[in-house]
């Protein structure tokens, strides 16, 4: 059981956590909490859902054939690259259109309510676009795997898709890290977040850096969301109500810092896993909350900030 | 010898219409060290700024060599040739110092294996540091950092917002020693200053900012003489003195 709960909490924690990365990667650069970045979760996953139909329509339609013990082909992991481009596009229009302007003269409070603005916006636009039932990448059913048997710690079980979101989540997290330890593109995203001002004087274009933020953060917000699907269902409320766990994981982990929102994501994928069998299912979102009300009472920094100011 | 800089009537400000540098002018040749000097809040750092980029220039004329440089985007200007090192947190602190150094020669098209070992040998302290990350240098290291990081790109203009802020006197000695081996070698320095005394030691000229414009702009050793400057930061004292 407790094995079990662990799995299940670091699956949805790894969607979280690819979220929060974003939303915390656009805080430490614009200063402003970004309410929008939940919908472009939602808009990552049914645009990869609208590629998903187009590569099946490609590859001669009918059914996909799986890749492996997946419950999905080559397409879905085509659909996933488009839709994330897709979404990076969607961001940078949404930049340019709204937060590029505000924050010539804008504070980080006009940002943030425009923010919440563009949110509505999009999540309502999506509902009409795709309407408000349920979808699917694939009705191919899942025989979940024995990884562990049912006499040591009760059993764990998972099924490959699961495993399949875990293992990516984990690249992209590592494949980040790496990124903005070792390239100069990086470094630069470093080294603005920490002072825009010095950033600027050393040479670095400041609004390029800015639109690289907005890419990486939306295409991983994107990878979220397919994910969310790829392991539960479509629906377009997927980003608002990944909202709260996204905002308790980033503050969790100390808004600014990256790796804080990976170990803050997994952190409320397991509270709300274990949320099911102590309080139950129906409160599990509420773990979230309650984990958030936890931190900012505690220690309302975060477990790594990087700016102790 | 040729002028680096030239700023001709500039007025700045971080409002519109609200200039803090009222038509300030000022020439720096290259090699040469300029201190500029003045009372608190005469507008120094907004000037610095302002020639870097970082405020906004409502008119007159910056020149960078032949260049018209007034409202270029500060990073474009620092690629340009123009190292400007701010008065306070002028280090990447997350970054170590190597780090520091090597993002400034990326963006710079700058070789860093060739051009960090040169400062290195400018900066001995730096050497020994970098793999700190600069948030955890001393006052000292700090400040030789963050000229080390002006220096990359082999400016042709350094103009540095008080470098001596914080520093012992023996380190503010160290550093200017820098500051002037670094002029030798050709750079055009322009040096604002509180500590007038060691400033002046090094300076060729000295030029005195009151309320925005430039009010004397003489010779460094015409300015050492004791009580000239007191004169010159508060021109209505004596008016006012009964
Ligand atoms: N970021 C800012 N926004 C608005 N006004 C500012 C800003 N920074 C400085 N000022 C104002 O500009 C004026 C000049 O300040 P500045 O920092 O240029 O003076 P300074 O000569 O460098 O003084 P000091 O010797 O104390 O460093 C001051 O009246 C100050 O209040
Ligand atoms: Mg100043």
């Amino acid at each position: 059981m407790i094995l079990q709960i662990i799995a299940d909490g670091l699956i949805v924690g790894s969607t979280i956590a690819l979220g929060a990365i974003g939303l915390t990667m656009t805080y430490s650069l614009l200063r402003f909490a970004n309410f929008a970045h939940g919908e472009f979760i939602a808009w990552g996953a049914y645009l990869a859902l609208t590629f998903l139909g187009f590569f099946i329509a490609l590859g001669g339609g009918g059914a996909m054939a799986p890749l492996g013990p997946f419950s999905f082909g080559w397409q879905l992991l085509a659909a996933l690259v488009a839709g994330a481009i897709a979404t990076a596009l969607l961001a940078l229009v949404l930049d340019w259109l709204l937060f590029d302007r505000l924050s010539a003269q804008g504070s980080a409070i006009v940002l943030t309510i425009a923010s919440f603005g563009a949110a509505l916006a999009l999540r309502n636009f999506l509902q009409f676009v795709y309407g408000s039932l349920p979808a699917y990448y694939t009705r191919e059913l899942q025989i979940a795997i024995h990884i562990v048997p049912r006499d040591v710690g009760g059993g764990l079980r998972a099924t490959p898709d699961q495993l399949f979101v875990l293992g990516l989540a984990l690249v992209l997290v590592v494949g980040l890290h790496l990124f903005l330890q070792r390239t100069t593109a990086g470094r630069a995203m470093r080294a603005v977040a920490h002072n825009p001002a010095l950033a600027r004087v050393t040479g670095i274009d400041v609004a390029s850096v800015v639109r690289w933020t907005w890419i990486l953060g939306a295409i991983l917000a994107a990878v979220a969301g397919t994910f969310a699907g790829l392991v539960g269902q479509l629906r377009p409320q997927i980003g608002f109500d990944l909202l709260l766990p996204l905002f308790a994981a980033a503050i969790l982990g100390g808004i600014g810092s990256v790796p804080g929102a990976v170990i803050g994501g997994l952190i409320v994928g397991l509270a709300e896993s274990a949320a099911v069998p102590l309080i139950g299912a129906e409160y599990r979102a509420a773990a979230a909350f309650g984990v958030l009300i936890a931190i900012l009472l505690v220690r309302p920094q975060g477990l790594f900030a990087e700016r102790a100011k | 010898m040729s002028t680096a800089l030239a700023i001709a009537e500039l007025e700045a400000g971080y409002e519109p219409g609200l200039a803090i540098v009222r038509g300030a002018s000022l020439e720096i040749a290259a090699g040469e060290i300029v201190a500029l000097l003045g009372p608190n809040g005469a507008g120094k750092s907004t000037l610095a700024k302002a020639v870097a980029g970082l405020v906004p220039i409502f008119s007159g004329s910056v020149r960078l060599g032949e260049k018209e440089i007034a409202g270029a985007q500060a990073h474009l200007l620092a690629r340009a040739g123009l190292g400007f090192v701010p008065q306070t947190e002028n280090v990447f602190a997350p970054l170590t110092v190597a780090e520091n150094l090597e993002l400034a020669a990326a963006v710079a098209h700058v070789k860093a294996k060739q051009r960090l070992p040169e400062l290195y040998a400018l900066f001995p302290d730096l050497a020994k540091a970098r793999r700190i990350d600069a948030g955890r240098l001393s006052g000292g290291q700090r400040q030789m950092l963050a000229m080390a990081r002006a220096l990359v790109p082999n400016p042709r203009v350094l103009i540095l917002d008080e470098p001596s802020a914080g520093l012992s006197p023996k380190l503010v000695e160290h550093a200017f020693a820098k500051l002037a081996e670094i002029a030798a070698s050709g750079v055009a320095v322009l040096l604002v200053e509180q500590n007038v005394k060691a400033a002046l030691a090094i300076a060729a000229r000295g030029a005195v900012l009151v309320e925005g414009r430039v009010h004397v702009d003489a010779p460094a050793r015409d300015l050492q003489v004791p009580g000239v400057l007191e004169r010159l930061f508060f021109p209505h004292a004596e008016a006012a003195a009964p």
